[in-house]
Formats: C-alpha cells, structure tokens, sequence
C-alpha cells in the first residue's frame, strides 16, 4: 500500500501547487483573495460548500457513531442535512440579496453595520474563533488517527497533526479562496467516490443490505432503533442537533461566505438543492461502514475500527486513495475555517486595505497554530466535539439573522444575551455550571432563552 | 407575486409540519424496528422518505422563488 500512497500523494500534491500556482493573484486585495472575487458557479459551489460540511468528521467520525450508537445517527446527520437545504433556500436567499447591498467583507463586519456597534461584529468573532476552532481541530484530529493507524511506525500523532496544518496554512497563504474552493472540488469528487466504493465493499462482505441489517439484529439489536444501546438519540438530543445543524450556514463563516458570493440567486437555488442530494449520498455509505463495525469490530477501540474498515480490510489502491481523499478533506474543511475566521477579521479592520490584509494573514497562521494545539490537547469523540461546535456558533443565529433581516435598526438586547449564553455554555463545557439541569440540557435551554428574546425584540421593534 | 407568496406560504407550513413531525414517534419510535423495507429497518428507511420530503419540498420552494425581482 505504500507504493500506491506514495503515487497518489505525488499526484495530490502536484494538482495543490498546480491550483494554488494558477490561482494565486499577484495583488492580493480584500475582494480577489478572501473572497475570490464574489462570482462563484453552481458546480464549484456545490464541491465547495459541500467539502466544507462534509470531511474527516464524516469519514472517520460518522461510521464510529454508527458502530457505537447505531442507526440512529442517519436521523442526527442526514435528516438535519435535508432541513438545512430548505432554510438555505428561504433564508439565504435573502441573507446574500442584504450582504451583498452592504458591500460584504466577512459577517462579523455586517453585524457591526447592522448594529451600528463595532462590539456586536467582536461578539460575533470571539463567538465563531471558540467554536470553530474545536472544530478545526476535529479534522485535523480525524486525519492524524487515520495517518497513525496507517503508518504506525512513521510519525507520532502530533507529527502527523503538525504536517497537516503546516500544508493547510501553506495552501491557504498562497492561493486564497479560490484555490481553496477548487481543492474542494477536487477532494469532494475524491471523497464521493471513495466512501461509496468503500460502504460497498462493506455490504458485500455479507451479501446484501438486508444480509447485514440482519447480522446486525442478531449481534445487538438495539443499534437498529432509538434511542440505540447507550441512550443517546432522545428526541432533545435530536432537536439540539437538528437546530445546531439545521442552520449553519447563517452560523458557521466559511459557509455563510460561500453562499454570498455566489454568482446569482439562481445559481444558489441549484447549488442548495444539489447539496441534499449530494448529503444524503455522502452519509448513507458512512452507515454501511458502521454496520460493518459494528458486526466485525464492535469491541475494538475506534482507531483499529477505523484502520480496519478504511484500510486493512480494502484493496492497496482503494485504502491509498482513501487516504488521500482523507487527507484532502480535512485540509480543505480545515484551511476553509481557517481563512473564514481571517476573513471575519478582516471584516472588522477599518484600515487600508494592504494592512489589512497582511494583518489577516499573520492571524490566519495563528488561527492554524491554536487548532493544531486544541486538537494535541483534546480527547472528546470527533463526532460530539463537532456538535459542540455546532451547537456554540448556532447560539450567534438570532444575532446574526435579526442582525441581517431586520428592516429596522436592532438594539443591544440580543447581542447583550448572546454573549450571556455564549458564556453560560463554555462554563458549562468546562464543567463550572453543569450541562444539565434535571433532564434538561443547557443547550435547549439557552435555544429557548434567545428565542424568547429574539420574539420580544421582534415585537419592540414593531411598536416602534 | 401574490400566487408566488401563497405557494411559499404552503411550502413554509409544509416544511414546520414536516419538522414538528421529525420529533415524533413516525420517524423515531422508541424500540421499533419493523416495518422493515427491503430488510431496512424502519427509522433508516423512514428517515430516506424524509430527506426526500425536505429536498422536494426545497425545491418546489426554489422554483416559486425563481421569478423573484431580485435575481442576480
């Protein structure tokens, strides 16, 4: 397998300097490097937008999820998938018509506009560097175990962690947006066809989907329902998810930046219901690879699991383009949201546009540098330290859409609580208040809180 | 205008009775297996018919929206 790794990576290699060679303008501004120049297509939008959801957190993170927790984690993922491409219709329209009226730099900027405080644009920023840099570090994480299970003797897992970044941040510096998108499209494209030549392979180990669904019965059959055999699918687990998830793209920069600059309305429609086609198809084989854990390895811990279903268990050629399709996944998720978090910077500078810019790419190696350091240091599963990040940045949601939306000018009562919940939830994440209050999680409670307020600014708002 | 306004009216009811309905018991009973479709058991093929459900209904919303004034 090594040969065929070697070949592949040259090759990966190669098209990343070719990319970021003939995307690499000379005189980087604002519009043609952050936000590669506001005229994106449907088919690279699609790859872009897609390979920015969908990464090392679905390959690796999903199929344990399955393993572990069964076929409730195809309602957790998928079903708010398709939910989210029905608010993408209806609420981004609208988000990209508004943004792009306001001369868009970065939402963070947007906000301060809105608001007419610079501090709001600050919240939004602090808000969106906590949790997405966890985040960062889920992919970064999810491809270090996937290299270690590979090549055990070759580096240790933060050698492996420190060369990812490196690359990311290199590709990034050089060829800015655009090159990122098409190395999306590109990893996209790679990802597809891999997971699904793989959940296959899984499949035909027992014959047919129903063979395995059946093998699955027999070992354990409290994978094939909710709340499966830990009791995590409650429905408040699936309402904090399907919110968290349901509306990242107002929530999360790198996808929210994406949709804006969009070349037309038209183009975003397509590219929307492109995206849940292309969700569905991505995490069905994530379940198959699940299932064949979870009938093989159930007792394995999760990075022999995963050397086994991506690797051992498949032809050399397949396993080295899986790791490389891996490897380009988590570097396109990863420099996306590293360059999302320069961009909303950037968006809150009122400088000239070179300072700016240099100050941008000096925090887009920082932002790379603490996500490097945060995914060394942490432990959490892949799959719950992304839903902690989903769940931190959708509590910026009414912020940003009242923000946006409003015809009138909001006040500070929303950014005043939104910082209230933000800081509720990190104290709850470091375990100083606790995350649950009798059956209720905190996060339900602090969804609901901002709702509330949301209404009655709404209402203020309408008396005035 | 106004047909485009009421058709997005439908689809938006639509799409909260579709949520509301993602909660319960039709897509996540609690200990239910059967009816299996093709030997798939009934929350992951339910949850397929969903996922179309929200896509179809997404579309139907994108092409009343397609008209709109502001399309550039």
């Amino acid at each position: 397998m090594i040969t065929s790794f070697i070949i592949a990576g040259t090759i990966y290699l190669g098209i990343l300097i070719f990319l970021a060679r003939k995307t690499r303008v000379k005189e980087k501004t604002t519009s043609n490097y952050l936000l590669a120049g506001g005229n994106l297509g449907m088919l690279l939008g699609l790859f872009t937008t897609a390979a920015t959801i969908f990464s090392a957190f679905t390959v690796i993170g999903m199929p344990d999820f399955f393993r572990i927790h069964g076929i409730g984690s195809w309602i957790f993922l998928a079903v708010a998938d398709a939910m989210m491409v029905y608010l993408l219709i209806r609420v981004g329209i609208k988000i990209r018509l508004k943004a792009r009226a306001s001369d868009y730099n970065g939402m963070s900027g947007l906000l301060a506009k809105a608001y007419g405080h610079k501090f709001v644009g600050l919240i939004a920023l602090i808000g969106v560097v906590i949790f997405l840099v966890p985040y960062i570090s889920v992919q970064i994480k999810g491809v270090s175990t996937f290299l270690g299970a590979a090549f055990p003797e070759a580096l240790p897992h933060w050698g492996w962690k420190t060369l990812i970044v490196a690359v990311m941040i290199i590709y990034s510096e050089v060829g800015g947006l655009r090159a990122i998108m098409y190395n999306d499209t590109l990893q996209g494209i790679v990802l597809f066809v891999v997971i699904w030549v793989i959940g296959l392979n899984c499949i035909s180990e027992f014959g047919s989907v129903s063979g395995m669904f059946e093998r699955v019965q027999a070992i354990n059959a409290d994978l094939l329902s909710v709340p499966g055999p830990n009791g995590l699918f409650t429905t408040q687990f699936y309402i904090i998810s399907a919110v968290s998830i349901a509306i990242l793209p107002f929530t999360q920069p790198q996808i929210s930046t994406r949709i804006i600059i969009m070349k037309s309305h038209d183009a975003l429609r397509r590219m929307a219901i492109g995206l849940g086609v292309f969700a569905v198809l991505v995490i069905l084989p994530t379940m198959f690879m699940g299932m064949y854990g979870a009938i093989l390895y159930a007792d394995l811990p999760r990075d022999e699991f995963i050397g086994h279903v991506l690797l051992y268990d498949q032809a050399p050629a397949i396993a080295a383009l899986g790791l490389i399709g891996l490897i380009a996944a988590a570097i396109s998720t990863s420099d996306s949201q590293i360059f999302a978090l320069g961009t909303e910077l950037r968006s809150l500078l009122t400088i000239d546009d070179k300072k700016a810019l240099v100050i941008t790419r000096i925090f887009i190696v920082v932002f790379g540098v603490a996500a490097l350091i945060f995914s060394i240091l942490s432990i959490e599963h892949l799959v719950s330290l992304a839903l902690t990040s989903f769940s931190g940045t959708a509590l910026l949601a009414p912020l940003i859409l009242m923000g946006i939306l409003s015809e009138k000018k909001p006040g500070l009562l929303i950014p005043i609580c939104t910082i209230l919940s933000l800081l509720v939830f990190v104290l709850s994440l470091s375990e100083v208040i606790p995350g649950k209050f009798g059956l209720v999680d905190i996060r339900m409670i602090l969804f609901s809180f901002l709702t509330i307020i949301t209404g009655i600014e709404i209402l203020r708002l309408k008396l005035q | 205008m106004k047909r485009h306004s009421k058709g997005l009216w439908l689809t938006d009811t639509l799409f909260v009775i579709l949520t509301i309905s993602s909660f319960t018991a039709l897509l996540i009973p609690v200990g239910r297996i059967t009816p299996k479709l093709m030997g798939t058991p009934y929350t992951v093929w339910m949850g397929v018919v969903f996922c179309i459900l929200y896509i179809v209904l997404a579309y139907f919303a994108s092409t009343l929206l397609k008209e709109g004034p502001n399309d550039n």
